[in-house]
């Protein structure tokens, strides 16, 4: 049986942030995001972390895919968290950049879950749209940016489809992760290379492209997003005011 | 009036020569099952005909020549199943995969929805609509690439093994559906298979091999070069067998494919 909730995958639900306005759930995710990189005292951090658990708990999802999907790639925050001590020699420092990969992971997997690959693409274009005037090719690399998402879902699911089909072989993965991950990386890679091929095709052939596009299902802006897009506002002000004032 | 023309098509894969100069025409409003056993090269003519494959060949698809840039003009009015529906699904949920073509189209949200309703209700996958595409099983995946396909209204609907996975009911009541989208809207059907039953409502079959074609005819008369068809691997439907045996025996006059109608026959 296939995972619920894989990597970056959107699950469908009625929620309200499930219902939220495209252009209105990208702004609300580049405000949180810009207020999660400007992080620099834990305070911030934790009030960061509640908004995060807030909007986690009103997309009535599994709090555990999240949790799980979080944790899933830890051996990218142990990374993080020798680089930074090793070039900062700060252990606070350390774990509160640590801490800020973690929840913009957090934030992705928000995102994700809660937003069609077509949705995120509208989002990034309505978002941007006045970019158009000066020639950018909005549509295309909002496109571009939610194929991206999707591939990392991919990723994972031809990972673990390799990870089992070697399995079946007799290749024990148990005894040693890294060992392991090395020989997984040759087959994964190929397949992906393989896929993002045929994506390329399935896009030429589905008209993907265009200068114009329409999206099917636009959904209202409502009071809640106008709050959800607000709240980032007054975070970042809370941040810049306690971090680096 | 040829709707779909091929002449010369020459196409190499690896130093092996898949076809040379190969030639098919195809009529408007007709209904065309090309058959052939595995490597014959009927989804490499699927992947040329939507022009993912290049080749050395004169194509002209509603009189326009197959060319890079008559490809979008050419892609609106043909419609592709292919034979792995999951590898061609570029969103999350069903409704999303339905109207994806539609909105790259620049059509307006209303007519996706009415159009989504409307085929979604008659491929019976109403049901489908918020589910994950990759979630599915097989035969839904097929069903949902074909409903993709009818989205864009085709003049030509091209289907490659397209009915493999969908069971025995199920498979006859779409076919039904696709004879009538052939009579009423005249819409031509090609349809690439090595299931001949799948050819039922054919009007004319096309036996591929080695990138050859080796019997074309009118439907079922041409099933009297059966012995070639099973030498090249392909099953011949019971239907064609009993019926030839009838006809011997002089009970009945002719081939019959559907059961239904030599059951009717012979009572008869």
């Amino acid at each position: 049986m296939r995972n619920k909730y894989p990597f970056f995958k959107y699950v469908t639900g009625n929620s309200k942030v499930h219902l939220m306005n495209s252009k209105m759930k990208i702004i609300w995710f580049l405000l949180t995001l810009i207020a999660l990189l400007m992080v620099n005292d834990y305070v911030s951090l934790l009030l960061l972390t509640l908004f995060l658990l807030l909007v986690m708990a009103n997309t009535k999802i599994n709090p555990g895919a999240y949790i799980s999907n979080t944790l899933m790639i830890w051996p990218l925050y142990a990374l993080v968290l020798i680089i930074c001590f090793s070039v900062f020699f700060n252990v606070t420092l350390s774990v509160l950049i640590t801490l800020k990969v973690i929840l913009i992971v957090l934030l992705f997997l928000i995102l994700t879950f809660t937003t069609s690959l077509s949705e995120i693409a509208w989002g990034f274009e309505c978002a941007f749209i006045k970019l158009k005037k000066i020639k950018i090719p909005v549509s295309k690399i909002a496109l571009r940016i939610a194929m991206d998402i999707k591939f990392i879902s991919t990723l994972f699911i031809q990972a673990k489809m390799v990870r089992k089909s070697m399995a079946y072989r007799g290749i024990s993965y148990n005894s040693n992760k890294l060992k392991s991950f090395k020989k997984m990386i040759v087959p994964v890679v190929s397949l992906s290379y393989k896929l993002s091929r045929r994506m390329v095709k399935t896009m030429k052939l589905r008209f993907y492209g265009n200068k114009i596009r329409t999206n099917y299902h636009e959904n209202k802006i409502t009071s809640f997003d106008k709050v959800l897009v607000f709240l980032p506002i007054i975070l970042i002000y809370i941040v810049i005011w306690l971090g680096w004032c | 009036m040829a709707i779909l023309e091929i002449k010369n098509l020459s196409f190499r894969y690896k130093n092996k020569f898949i076809f040379d100069s190969f030639n098919l025409d195809i009529e408007r409003g007709n209904w065309v099952t090309i058959a052939g056993p595995n490597g014959s090269g009927k989804t490499t003519l699927v992947k040329i005909l939507a022009g993912l494959e290049k080749s050395y060949s004169d194509i002209k698809i509603f009189n326009k020549p197959l060319k890079k840039k008559k490809l979008y003009d050419i892609r609106k009015e043909v419609g592709f199943v292919f034979d792995t529906p999951e590898n061609f699904f570029a969103c999350e949920t069903v409704e999303d995969e339905l109207a994806f073509s539609l909105e790259n189209m620049a059509v307006n949200p209303k007519t996706i929805k009415k159009k989504i309703t409307e085929i979604s209700k008659t491929l019976k996958i109403e049901n489908l609509l918020k589910e994950n595409p990759y979630n599915l099983s097989g035969g839904e995946q097929q069903k949902v690439a074909l409903a993709c396909a009818l989205m864009l209204e085709p003049r030509i609907l091209v289907l490659d093994e397209s009915l493999l996975m969908i069971d025995i009911n199920e498979r006859d009541e779409i076919l039904k559906l696709l004879k009538e989208y052939n009579k009423k809207k005249r819409v031509t059907i090609l349809s690439f298979t090595h299931n001949l039953e799948e050819a039922i409502y054919s009007d004319r079959l096309i036996i591929l091999n080695d990138g050859k074609i080796i019997i074309d005819g009118a439907f079922p008369f041409v099933f009297t070069e059966e012995r070639i068809m099973r030498k090249i691997g392909l099953e011949v439907p019971f239907s064609i067998e009993l019926s030839q045996k009838l006809k011997v025996f002089g009970l009945i006059d002719g081939l019959e494919l559907d059961l239904e109608r030599l059951v009717t026959k012979l009572w008869k």
